[in-house]
């Protein structure tokens, strides 16, 4: 199914906007009114008739409702009055917002990007920056000898000790889980490699 | 003997409790003796679930009416989950005191009282990790996901996994 | 007592566990009847009772502990326990005396322990030191501490026990059932123990709150919800019965408010259509009105959804239903078109979309009861400001016109008629908005109108200045009253019509 992903009035909202365009490069040096015309097509809406109509359905896409005002000429009215009738197209994959909003993340053709800010950028250093272990990963087998070795924490009477031995047991598990996933994953990839 | 002479004593006493007899898969103590009211906990991810092989850093806030009144705690990691908030804060039934839900959700039996104890906290949020729950979220996306588009959910949670542990 | 013949006719129907509460209501008034003085006045001024009223008694502070006492008193002599034990029994029947002799005939060893009594003679509690004991909550040890535990065994050292009980009193507000601080321990702290730790200066508190209980246990009291008013509100009409009557009660300090939700006065609409309205206009208000007619509904189970994520493939989180949020079509239509609809004109999208435009007109319809409702309230606001004024101008009108402070209390009444016909009116209007149409529902939009009139005429004689004013007088006197029947009409043809099921309450709006 070719052409399942575009409808007819969004293939002619491309064409429109590929001929406006098209035109723009073409004659680059028309009249000043046209210019000033084919640059607002250009341009789109307005971001903060894009804000006042988002603040009013927070639960619509930033981007179908630039693509909305876009069609439109800007006319928040109009595009009020179709969200309340029909509700609001989907806008064509190529369509982009004006530069001030696209910094905002409402892409809806991918909706997982949106949903998962925790997986795209990490806010926490990961443990072993944190703990500076650098040096240690490289030492793997022999931490974990270590581990079984010393099995037995036991308390200190010393306040000094403790806290040493504290950073030494966290350090430990770090290093002993590290390892761990480290062979998990080498394993998955041999896996995926057969 | 006042209030905060009080807490100290207790959390030094569970302090050593919890060195002399851990339970498995956590690591829990003061960051600095000087101050027993801020703790640093790494608990591992429950196995057989897609925190497995995780290692998650958390720390524990105590109030002076300790064990009064309970601990804050909060996730000092990335971590995906719907009972813990964005920042981190883990919103989970035994952190909270009793009389102080509003939305009536838990037993006053489940929260907090005088007799529960930092290891019985972090017991209860590993399990947490393990079953989360949907009835109040605090994490609305994560519950939302956790939810409906389960494989997706596993796949941060093992994505904040790995990158956790720096790899 | 005429006061009971007319609770009884009221809940004629009522079962068996209504029957004590009479009977208990009886035994209060016996009793309580001399020092009751004035609270019942209202009854002997009005001669007949209006259809929109109920009965109803107030009781002060030293009546509820009398009360609570005297019941104590009895029960014990019934059962044979100590007033202290009989008091903790009943708290934890909630107050259901009836139920709880009869129970405590029958079962006696189980109701003990399940209020935290059971009967173990040896040992009653009391502050000891233990040998070799280390207090759970502070590891304090040591010989000479003092521990406290119940029969339950669980044993902490005095301090932190005092500690845990004063936090439940100061912090919690409990009192009558505090449990043991021990890890799921059940029982109950009973009011001996209580007596041992609590400290002095929290006896008071403990005191005020086991009262408070008493009133909250009851079915049949409430506490007026007027700030710093100390009296309960007694009333007979019970929850089940709120859909067909609306209990506005008065209290001693001259508060409104109906015993159903202790919300202030809300006749004549019945109390879940207040809840429910209330409710309704939280969610609505400004852009939410806006917004309301754009999340969609489930097209299967109408539970509103909200779209906040870009995928257009919804599955409702009540009914699972799967569908296009671009067309509100059934999802398995789409085939693999995941995020875009190219389906917009199939049948299923239209039909829902016939729905969305239905449930704008359904806005439009709650805007319109909505706004009137909000009219009165603001309404009600600037007329109050307006007789403060007029307090002013009430002085100048006595110094101007010979009219003494007497003559001019006309004002004062006909700002009180002014305030409380439009607190009915507000609430006519949201009950309209629940009403099915039927010739009755005619009649009350009537009856809306007449008083709505009478109102907004007397409200601009009200706004003339103070030299017109003394004019007035006496027309402003016809129309006080004039508004205040109206208003009676209103409440009593709706009361009735309500009482007898002849109204009928949309299901779903």
């Amino acid at each position: 199914m070719p052409e399942q992903s575009l409808n007819i009035p969004q293939l002619l909202a491309v064409l429109l906007i590929t001929f406006f365009a098209i035109r723009w490069y073409i004659s680059p040096s028309t009249t000043t009114h046209s210019s000033n015309s084919s640059a607002r097509q250009r341009r789109g809406p307005r971001p903060e008739q894009i804000e006042q109509i988002a603040q009013m359905f927070p639960q619509l896409d930033r981007r179908s409702i630039g693509w909305d005002l876009a069609r439109n000429g800007g006319n928040v009215g109009a595009t009020t009055e179709r969200i309340l009738g029909r509700g609001l197209d989907v806008p064509p994959l190529n369509f982009q917002l004006p530069a001030v909003s696209t910094a905002s993340p409402s892409t809806s053709s991918t909706p997982s990007s949106r949903h998962n800010p925790a997986a795209s950028q990490p806010k926490h250093p990961d443990l072993i920056t944190r703990y500076n272990l650098g040096s240690k990963v490289n030492a793997p087998v022999e931490e974990k000898e270590d581990i079984s070795a010393g099995k037995k924490p036991a308390w200190s009477g010393d306040k000094a000790k403790r806290q040493a031995e504290l950073q030494k047991r966290k350090e430990e598990m770090i290093l002993k889980a590290r390892q761990k996933m480290l062979e998990r994953v080498e394993k998955e990839r041999k896996g995926e490699g057969s | 003997m006042s209030s905060s002479a009080v807490a100290s004593k207790r959390l030094f006493h569970e302090y050593r409790t919890l060195t002399n007899d851990p339970p498995e898969g956590i690591t829990a103590g003061p960051v600095n003796e000087d101050d027993l009211f801020l703790w640093e906990a790494l608990i591992q991810g429950p196995e057989g679930t897609p925190f497995e092989g995780g290692l998650f850093p958390a720390e524990l806030k105590f109030p002076k009416d300790y064990p009064l009144a309970p601990p804050k705690m909060k996730f000092t990691c990335d971590i995906w989950h719907p009972n813990v908030y964005p920042s981190g804060d883990v919103c989970i039934s035994i952190l909270h005191p009793p009389g102080d839900d509003p939305n009536h959700y838990e037993h006053a039996s489940e929260r907090w009282s005088p007799i529960q104890s930092v290891e019985k906290i972090l017991i209860s949020v590993m399990s947490m990790l393990a079953e989360p729950n949907d009835e109040s979220p605090a994490n609305v996306d994560a519950a939302r996901m956790w939810r409906e588009r389960r494989s997706e959910y596993e796949k941060i949670v093992r994505e904040n996994v790995r990158k956790g542990l720096g790899l | 007592m005429d006061s009971d013949d007319e609770i009884n006719s009221v809940q004629s129907s009522e079962d068996d566990f209504m029957d004590d509460e009479d009977s208990l209501g009886e035994d209060f008034d016996a009793v309580e009847e001399p020092d009751d003085f004035g609270f019942s006045q209202d009854k002997d001024i009005k001669p007949r009772k209006q259809a929109y009223e109920v009965d109803f008694k107030v009781w002060g502070p030293g009546q509820i502990q009398d009360q609570q006492d005297k019941q104590v008193e009895e029960v014990s002599a019934v059962i044979g326990q100590p007033t202290e034990s009989t008091a903790i029994l009943l708290r934890h029947a909630r107050w259901n005396k009836e139920r709880l002799i009869e129970s405590y005939m029958d079962k006696r060893d189980e109701v003990l322990e399940s209020s935290g009594l059971s009967e173990d003679k040896e040992g009653s509690a009391s502050i000891t030191k233990a040998d070799d004991f280390m207090c759970d909550i502070c590891c304090e040890d040591g010989k000479d501490l003092d521990t406290f535990a119940m029969k339950c065994g669980h044993r902490f050292c005095v301090n932190c026990y005092r500690t845990y009980l004063a936090s439940k009193i100061r912090d919690e507000g409990e009192a009558a059932r505090i449990k043991c601080p021990g890890e799921g321990c059940e029982r109950i702290v009973d009011s001996k123990s209580l007596k041992l730790l609590v400290t002095e200066d929290l006896k008071d508190r403990y005191h005020e709150l086991l009262t408070r209980t008493y009133v909250d246990d009851m079915n049949n009291l409430k506490w007026c919800p007027a700030p710093d008013c100390t009296y309960a509100v007694e009333c007979g009409v019970k929850q089940k019965d709120l859909t067909k009557i609306v209990p506005t009660v008065t209290c001693s300090c001259g508060h409104h408010f109906c015993f159903g939700c202790s919300l202030n006065d809300h006749q004549p609409a019945p109390c879940m259509l207040v809840k429910k309205w209330m409710k309704k206009c939280e969610d609505d208000s400004e852009t939410a009105n806006w917004i309301s007619a754009n999340t969609k509904e489930c097209p299967k189970c109408h539970s509103t959804i909200e779209k906040n994520g870009g995928c257009n493939h919804m599955t409702c989180r009540k009914c699972r239903h799967e569908f296009c949020w671009m067309c509100m079509g059934v999802w398995s239509e789409h085939g693999t078109s995941w995020y875009n609809c190219n389906r917009y004109e199939e049948k299923s999208g239209s039909d829902a979309r016939d729905a969305q435009a239905k449930s704008r007109q359904s806005l439009e319809r709650y805007l319109h009861y909505y706004n009137r409702y909000a009219n009165h309230e603001q309404s009600a606001k600037l007329d109050k400001d307006i007789y403060l004024k007029t307090e002013k101008k009430m002085t100048q009108l006595q110094s101007s016109s010979n009219m003494s402070w007497i003559e001019v209390q006309f004002l004062q009444e006909a700002s009180q008629a002014l305030q409380q016909c439009r607190q009915t009116l507000k609430w006519t209007y949201a009950f309209a908005y629940y009403l099915a149409r039927n010739n009755l529902t005619e009649i009350f939009e009537d009856n809306q109108k007449d008083l709505e009139m009478a109102v907004e005429n007397l409200s601009e004689m009200f706004e003339k200045s103070t030299d017109q004013l003394a004019g007035l007088k006496v027309e402003m006197l016809d129309k006080t009253s004039y508004c205040k029947r109206r208003r009676i009409i209103l409440l009593n043809d709706t009361a009735e019509n309500l009482k007898s099921g002849m109204i009928l309450i949309i299901p779903n709006s």
